[in-house]
């Protein structure tokens, strides 16, 4: 049956919705990234109307679509970053400390199913909360002249890239029982992945161009420029599958201890 | 797990955040901090070590089973990755490359290397640049360096090298270099693709323009004016100038009546809307070079005193030597019925909207319209040598009239209204532009006389010039230099889209984006999740 997961994942939104750490989470992300974007406007305002200040900073159009839009999109696309651990933490390490993994382990549900559902949870609360602040759009339409393609496939580049982050959490919620340990980990795992390309080294040009090809940083920065390219959503969903086929077998390694 | 196991993973993991943490301070992995980051690994899989010696083989099991796994989707990226799918969303097209250095790229068969040399915060958009030439040939690789972190290499071209500067250098089939380097002015598309194109061409273009008769000036006037908001300096060429510089085209002023001579070294000369007339010493001059196997561009102006300012005397010396060539210049100015203006037909406009005709000095890819503020008929003459071909370049956009200079003049001069005439019998399609070859019998078509006459030369002043005016000059260039190769790249134009925010618009935005927003999804969101456990 395809949608075996389905009750799991109804009992996660269930868990999510009711679970008031889940709204503070959200109003936290959307007053910070609502702060990322005051700040960028009151700039470009700025970058608008003084010569003096453009020349200081080296810009020679003023651009909307370049220093508003993309701008927004890489602050949200970072703030995900420390987000994302909070909301995936507890997904599976909460589970095994309460003893209710191995209930659910006990149900006729694969691993595939427990964690495909999980994912699934996670990512549609992320995805949500990134259609919370959808109205951004609306107000750089409202004040400014954004070019639309380019924001759509930021918007694009943000649910691809998040789907990566979540399935990253969610492995490192299934290495431990302790949901700190597991933010953590998460968080490490995202920002390794993220800065991996800055451990570019003057002499080795292969090396460099292997971090810089792992480096999610890199793959995340074309989509919020506008450059919509095939391989970094293959980059991201390549990252998703191996993440969640690790999650798999970290739960088929869990059941060998048992 | 014995306690120090656990303890030495949990430090494991403090180092290794403390390395990314200090990363993100100096904005790149130094040894410190790579480093922690490689102790902290280390310290931190102590947390599998217990679990690893037992169950060894289910282990090593899963381990090659996710290897599989893992390499297989690694192939498949590794694959996109090689047969690249990309759509440039933005809408100066900003990370794509012009069809023209793909179209010249695809034909590249000489391996050339760009080391390009900028800061750290330059490094990330110049590698995109790079990458998509690479990405379109095969033959052009290239390395991003910062010339302060790795001076040794930046020494290799010169002791002066600093960020911004790129070289590009011709190798041979086994990545050897064969000494050709070229250095590119600037690290945008335009003089990367002609800093290539040069590598590959062995000789110089030169242009000599003439002087001496009223032309426009190469160099910047003192005299400007306002126009549409900005200040600019009138007829003059120096724009023009640059950019053939930046193409690495040599850019000359010839006094013929000084020189005698058309010098040895020039490409092709160029005369553009001189106001008095060539002399006939100078004819001869010109003829001597053109007769020669020479290269000439001339865009001439109407002979009208009173439009456009400057006096114009009649070019009769010029006319009567490119009826030489088969080209007629006859006294006229064409006029079309000015269409916009409200009251009816019968008013005249000298604005002239330009055809360009099928011939590789038109071959222009451009989306802005030509057209010529003011402009004279430019004709084939009926009955020309057998060595020349007169080809039509150019063409009024839609019907328009022949009027006779000296008529045009007398209106202008009584401040009378230009009216159409009653007998249009020179209505039509009128011809403004030609390319002259004239090749003698066993004469190779690279060593022929080339003419390129154009009746118009104002749209190629600083103060108006503009993509399709500037790329069809340098596709004349091409042609008149046998350098089919050489491209006009249109250079990437961002447009300014400012934004102003009014005191009351950004308080608005503040109280909307920091605070009512969070304010109600939080507190929304918590009464919901409160009354759903109540209820519970």
């Amino acid at each position: 049956m395809p949608f075996r997961f389905y009750p799991i994942f109804r009992r996660e939104m269930k868990s999510y919705l009711t679970s008031p750490s889940v709204y503070v989470a959200i109003a936290m992300y959307l007053f910070l990234s609502g702060i990322f974007f005051y700040g960028i406007l009151v700039n470009f305002t700025e970058m608008s109307t003084n010569a003096e200040y453009r020349r200081m900073a080296g810009v020679e159009t003023e651009n909307f679509t370049q220093h508003v839009v993309s701008q927004v999109f890489w602050a949200i696309n970072f703030l995900l970053l420390f987000l994302v651990p909070m909301i995936t933490m507890r997904l599976l390490a909460e589970e095994k400390k309460s003893g209710t993994f191995e209930l659910l382990k006990s149900l006729p549900f694969t691993d595939w199913n427990i964690v495909t559902a999980k994912f699934l949870a996670a990512y549609s609360l992320i995805a949500g909360m990134l259609l919370l602040s959808g109205y951004y759009v609306g107000i750089m339409a409202r004040f400014g002249s954004p070019e639309m393609p380019v924001v759509l496939v930021s918007v694009l580049g943000l649910l691809i890239s998040s789907a990566a982050y979540v399935s990253i959490g969610l492995f490192a919620s299934a290495l431990t029982e302790n949901q700190i340990v597991a933010a953590i980990v998460s968080f490490v795992l995202l920002f390794g992945l993220f800065l991996v390309g800055d451990l570019t080294t003057p002499a080795s040009g292969g090396i460099n161009r292997i971090l810089e090809t792992l480096s999610m940083r890199a793959h995340a920065d074309n989509f919020t420029k506008g450059l919509f390219r095939l391989e970094d959503v293959i980059y991201f969903l390549t990252i998703t599958t191996v993440f969640l086929f690790m999650t798999c077998r970290t739960l088929e390694i869990r059941r060998w201890r048992v | 797990m014995k306690t120090w196991m656990k303890r030495t993973a949990y430090i494991g993991f403090i180092l290794f955040l403390t390395g990314l943490i200090t990363t993100a301070f100096q904005g790149r992995f130094t040894e410190l901090s790579a480093g922690l980051c490689i102790a902290g690994l280390a310290a931190g899989s102590m947390l599998f070590v217990r679990r690893l010696s037992r169950n060894a083989g289910l282990y090593a099991n899963v381990m090659l089973y996710s290897l599989f796994f893992v390499l297989t989707l690694f192939t498949i990226f590794v694959i996109v990755q090689r047969h690249p799918v990309v759509f440039d969303a933005t809408k100066a097209k900003l990370y794509s490359i012009s069809p023209l250095t793909r179209n010249f790229l695809g034909r590249l068969s000489q391996p050339v290397h760009i080391t390009a040399f900028v800061t750290e915060a330059e490094k990330a958009s110049v590698s995109d640049l790079l990458r998509e030439y690479h990405r379109h040939s095969r033959q052009v690789t290239f390395d991003v360096f910062n010339p302060y972190r790795e001076v040794t290499r930046a020494q290799r071209f010169g002791p002066t090298v600093v960020p911004g500067d790129a070289f590009v250098e011709a190798l041979t089939t086994q990545s050897e270099t064969l000494g050709r380097v070229v250095k590119v002015n600037k690290l945008n598309e335009e003089e990367m693709t002609n800093a290539i194109v040069q590598l590959l061409r062995n000789e110089t273009i030169t242009l000599y323009f003439l002087s001496n008769h009223g032309e426009m000036s190469l160099e910047r006037n003192t005299a400007s004016a306002m126009i549409s908001g900005r200040r600019v300096t009138l007829d003059e060429l120096d724009v023009l100038k640059q950019q053939l510089e930046r193409n690495y085209i040599r850019v000359q002023p010839l006094n013929l009546a000084q020189r005698g001579r058309v010098p040895a070294d020039a490409s092709a000369i160029v005369c553009i809307a001189p106001q008095t007339d060539i002399t006939s010493s100078e004819r001869e001059a010109i003829s001597s070079y053109l007769d020669d196997g020479g290269r000439a561009i001339f865009m001439l102006n109407p002979e009208l005193q009173t439009v456009g300012g400057g006096s114009r005397m009649p070019l009769r010396n010029m006319a009567q030597m490119l009826e030489q060539y088969g080209v007629l210049l006859p006294p006229e100015m064409i006029v079309r019925e000015n269409t916009r203006q409200r009251g009816g037909s019968g008013a005249a406009t000298f604005n002239i909207p330009v055809a360009l005709l099928r011939h590789p000095v038109t071959d222009v890819e451009s989306g802005v319209p030509l057209i010529f503020t003011q402009a004279r008929p430019v004709l084939s003459s009926r009955n020309p040598d057998p060595s020349i071909r007169v080809e039509p370049i150019l063409t009024t956009a839609e019907s328009a009239w022949l009027l006779s200079v000296d008529d045009v003049a007398r209106a202008v001069l009584r401040g009378q209204k230009l009216s159409m005439p009653n007998d249009p019998k020179e209505q039509g399609i009128q011809q403004l532009g030609v390319a002259v070859t004239k090749r003698s019998a066993g004469q190779p078509d690279d060593k022929a006389t080339r003419i390129v006459v154009v009746g118009s030369g104002d749209f190629i002043a600083s103060s108006v010039i503009d993509q399709t005016s500037w790329m069809m000059f340098q596709r004349a260039v091409n042609w008149l230099s046998n350098a089919g190769d050489l491209v006009a790249i249109p250079a990437t134009k961002i447009e300014r889209t400012p934004m102003v925010l009014s005191p009351g618009q950004r308080q608005f935005l503040f109280l909307m984006l920091v605070i009512v927003a969070p304010a109600l999804v939080g507190f929304l969101g918590l009464g919901y999740s409160l009354a759903r456990r109540e209820l519970q």
